[in-house]
């Protein structure tokens, strides 16, 4: 008898720190003593084991016991989470631009071969889901250390002033533009159709000797971006289709769309400084480009505000 | 969840609500774990080890009790009591359970 309740009080103590384990153990053994005798009395005999199995079970387990004297453990508790959000953000879009600009020098660098560009590709969203990974991991290590050495720490997030005259100005900016984005989704079908099976079509009907002749304005450079170019689209047509069922914006469709759009830029990069991908002028091409590259910066820098928050933009 | 879980766990939430100032309002004078379980039970609060001995220690570390180990009949029992500022604290207390009590009691009339 005397065995199995030392057996218990030291299986609880094993799941306590060492400091606590003395103090507690000796008030545990006290009570179940204390609880033995009532059952005695009562009984009008000693107790035997089955009394003090019947003690121990109604006690608990000894993990059970054990966790009641120990505060709830967090790997990240409630009052670092908020911190560890806002850094995680910081940091996610810290890796996106560092992977951005290693994935424009991998493509700029690609053999002129589409197998290259594409083995570039598949490489640099490896190496993003990589980077990502690890960065997360870090994180999370050493907000789980700040936990553990500060378990009581408060971090006060910095407050916003704000009045509630705001409200009367706010777009409902997470909410889905339905026939904009059907609009989207049919044009982008369209364009795969087009530059994929009847990309003839694509030139300039122009006069000459008095004449209509037709010149078509794609080079063959062009289709040699073919494969990343579908593979953008088909993740437009992804995103819009996620967006037209679930109605709202969420932070991980925005975060797709960031993606989508930043890989944008080290086509046009590679387009730039590649073999000419219309049959224009040097100035002019250059130009589409430009204004092909200044139209994605903007996109991806209107989600990113809205992804901190930023409302009207 | 189903109803009866849905009541039990409404119930247990407005006993824990309670159960430090019954805790509080029987430690006038000095008790060990056992004692005031059995006396809590006494008075109708059916308290198990599991929560009271945590909560004594809790209530121990925050300043409102105070305790020490005696040895009776060859066992050694820790022995939990008021701490004085337990004793200024719990008048305060009590009103603001009569004052909720009084609340409540209209509320639900």
């Amino acid at each position: 008898m005397g065995t199995l309740l030392d057996a218990y009080v030291d299986e609880v103590g094993q799941r306590l720190p060492k400091r606590m384990r003395g103090d507690i153990g000796a008030e545990l053994r006290s009570s179940l003593q204390d609880m033995l005798d009532d059952r005695a009395q009562t009984a009008g005999r000693a107790p035997d084991e089955d009394t003090v199995v019947d003690v121990l079970r109604e006690f608990g387990p000894p993990e059970k016991v054990a966790a009641s004297y120990l505060p709830e453990r967090y790997l990240v508790g409630p009052q670092l989470y908020p911190a560890f959000m806002l850094v995680l953000r910081i940091l996610l879009v810290v890796v996106t631009v560092v992977w951005l600009i290693g994935l424009t020098r991998s493509l700029t660098e690609a053999g002129p071969v589409t197998m290259d560009i594409v083995e570039a590709l598949i490489q640099g969203v490896a190496d993003l889901a990589g980077s990502a990974l690890q960065m997360l991991g870090n994180l999370v290590l050493i907000f789980a250390v700040l936990q553990w050495a500060l378990p009581d720490v408060k971090v006060k997030m910095p407050e916003r002033a704000w009045d509630p005259r705001s409200l009367k100005d706010r777009r409902p900016a997470d909410r889905v533009n339905v026939i904009g984005t059907l609009w989207e989704l049919a044009l982008t079908i369209a364009v795969i159709m087009l530059f994929n099976f009847y990309p003839e079509v694509i030139g300039l009907w122009y006069r000459s000797g008095g004449e209509w002749r037709f010149r078509e304005f794609l080079t063959p450079a062009f289709f040699s971006y073919l494969p990343y170019l579908n593979g953008l689209w088909v993740a437009t047509i992804v995103q819009d289709i996620v967006l037209l069922r679930l109605g709202t914006w969420r932070p991980a469709i925005r975060w797709f769309s960031i993606v989508r759009m930043a890989a944008t830029v080290p086509l046009l990069v590679r387009m730039w400084s590649g073999a000419p991908i219309v049959y224009a002028p040097p100035l002019l091409h250059d130009l589409i480009l430009q204004v092909a590259a200044v139209g994605v910066g903007i996109g991806v820098l209107v989600e990113v505000l809205r992804l901190l928050g930023v409302r009207n933009v | 969840m189903d109803t009866k879980q849905a009541l039990d766990s409404v119930i247990l939430e407005m006993r824990r609500g309670v159960i430090i100032l019954a805790v509080l309002s029987q430690l006038g004078h000095e008790e060990y774990g056992y004692s005031l379980i059995k006396r809590l039970a006494d008075c109708g609060m059916d308290i198990d080890q599991g929560t009271l001995y945590p909560l004594l220690r809790r209530l121990e570390s925050q300043g409102w009790l105070q305790s020490d180990w005696r040895v009776e009949d060859g066992r050694p029992r820790r022995y939990y009591s008021l701490s004085p500022e337990g004793r200024s604290l719990l008048p305060a207390l009590k009103d603001e359970w009569r004052s909720l009590a009084r609340t409540l009691a209209r509320m639900v009339e």
